[in-house]
């Protein structure tokens, strides 16, 4: 058992030290943030389609960007970055 | 009873019937609002935003113009909007290599864009310290509103959209439709409120920025002797029939028009192109040319129906000639 055993002492938003435990999730002007609880066990990709839906078309984002560099939707986002996807492609009529 | 709040997902309680225990969702006994729907639909549009200044706005327009003017067809054309990610006020437009049509834009990546201002090439979307915040596109002589595929694209790119329509050559005026989407949702807003559209002389498109812009022209498998059509040195088959896209890569397998005329008819007599194949591209110029001819006769939206659809078939065959390809 165990299963429901939840700390409710604690804001899943507060912080530690002077490391902020949140990542946030940029799609174009849009920033959504994400605790680094909520965010354990997932990959970049899999943190925008989860949190950052409400956003904007996450299915539509083609790379991600964090620091100015390019990183793969599938790698392991770090605590304290910040995340922008970028749809690369669209038609108009 | 213990409440559980989670930052994304609501309130919960632990629950338990008799089989177990379990999760279920419930009201926030917090609760302290009602919000009305009109509040939901409703959007009040900051007064600090600083507009797109009126010269990059007229290089906008101007290329709007010219691509009208360009053809009988009355083309569209699209671009991106982006701000400086330290200063808002600070804008650039953006016109990535796209196929266009009399109802319809199409860009395949925002990676080969440049910059209308400066004519600067952009191999990488988007550029360092630049945020995208919406786009902007042209309806030639049609009506500035938002299509169900500008919704489809839109929606879910989040930021200022803007249409320009009923542009006359004669009068040298357009109208502009406007609209900031968020939260997969379309609020109308006033042009006035975010772009500066103060006519400006002596400022213009740069170049470059007309060379990203293509005629979308389906080949044509009417037979004739001389007219194969391939692509370059990627081997890959084009679709394309007439001119070259100036300035661009030779290893792309698409032809780009820099002419506006008609495509001349040619044979599609790929070895391996199947006869359905050709078939269906009989059609696709037969449709493209019953949509030029008609166009003035049908509704907006049924010329857009039709100009989809023959994207659709477009995609087809192409998706189709690609495997083919990889299958040789």
């Amino acid at each position: 058992m165990g299963l429901f055993n939840f700390n409710l002492g604690n804001s899943t938003t507060a912080t530690s030290g002077s490391t902020p435990e949140i990542i946030q999730l940029a799609l174009n002007e849009e920033i959504v943030t994400v605790t680094a609880a909520e965010a354990k066990g997932l990959t970049i990709e899999q943190l925008f389609n989860r949190f950052a839906s409400a956003l904007g078309d996450t299915a539509r984002i083609s790379r991600y960007i964090c620091a100015g560099r390019i990183v793969a939707g599938t790698s392991t986002p770090e605590v304290g970055m910040i995340y922008r996807g970028a749809v690369s492609s669209e038609s108009k009529g | 009873m213990t409440l559980l709040r989670t930052a994304h997902d609501g309130c919960w309680e632990l629950a338990t019937n008799s089989w177990g225990t379990f999760l279920r969702p419930v009201a926030d006994p917090d609760a302290n609002v009602t919000i009305t729907d009109e509040q939901l639909k409703g959007f009040e549009l900051r007064t600090d935003i600083s507009k797109i200044p009126a010269d990059l706005w007229q290089r906008w327009i101007q290329l709007c113009f010219a691509m009208t003017e360009a053809s009988s067809a009355n083309l569209e054309v699209s671009c991106r909007l982006l701000r400086h990610e330290d200063d808002r006020s600070r804008w650039r437009i953006l016109v990535p290599r796209q196929e266009v049509s009399a109802a319809s834009v199409r860009v395949k990546s925002f990676d080969r864009s440049v910059d209308i201002a400066t004519g600067e090439v952009i191999e990488q979307y988007p550029p360092i310290g630049w945020i995208p915040c919406g786009s902007s596109h042209s309806h030639n002589t049609m009506a500035a509103f938002f299509s169900g595929t500008d919704d489809k694209y839109e929606l879910g790119d989040p930021g200022l959209h803007i249409v320009v329509g009923a542009i006359d050559l004669t009068k040298r005026n357009y109208t502009l439709a406007a609209s900031i989407t968020a939260n997969h949702r379309r609020f109308l807003i006033e042009h006035d409120a975010v772009i500066d559209t103060t006519p400006v002389s002596d400022v213009s498109y740069h170049p470059d920025a007309r060379a990203m812009v293509a005629v979308a022209q389906p080949s044509v498998a009417l037979a004739t002797t001389s007219g194969v059509s391939w692509g370059k040195s990627s081997g890959f088959p084009s679709w394309r029939t007439i001119g070259h896209y100036q300035g661009g890569d030779s290893e792309d397998p698409f032809y780009w028009s820099d002419s506006w005329s008609h495509a001349s008819r040619q044979v599609s007599n790929r070895p391996d192109a199947a006869p359905a194949d050709e078939d269906a591209e009989i059609l696709l110029a037969t449709i493209a040319d019953a949509l030029h001819e008609l166009q003035d006769k049908l509704s907006p939206e049924v010329v857009r129906k039709l100009d989809e659809l023959n994207w659709q078939i477009h995609d087809v065959i192409s998706d189709r000639t690609l495997l083919t390809c990889f299958d040789t």
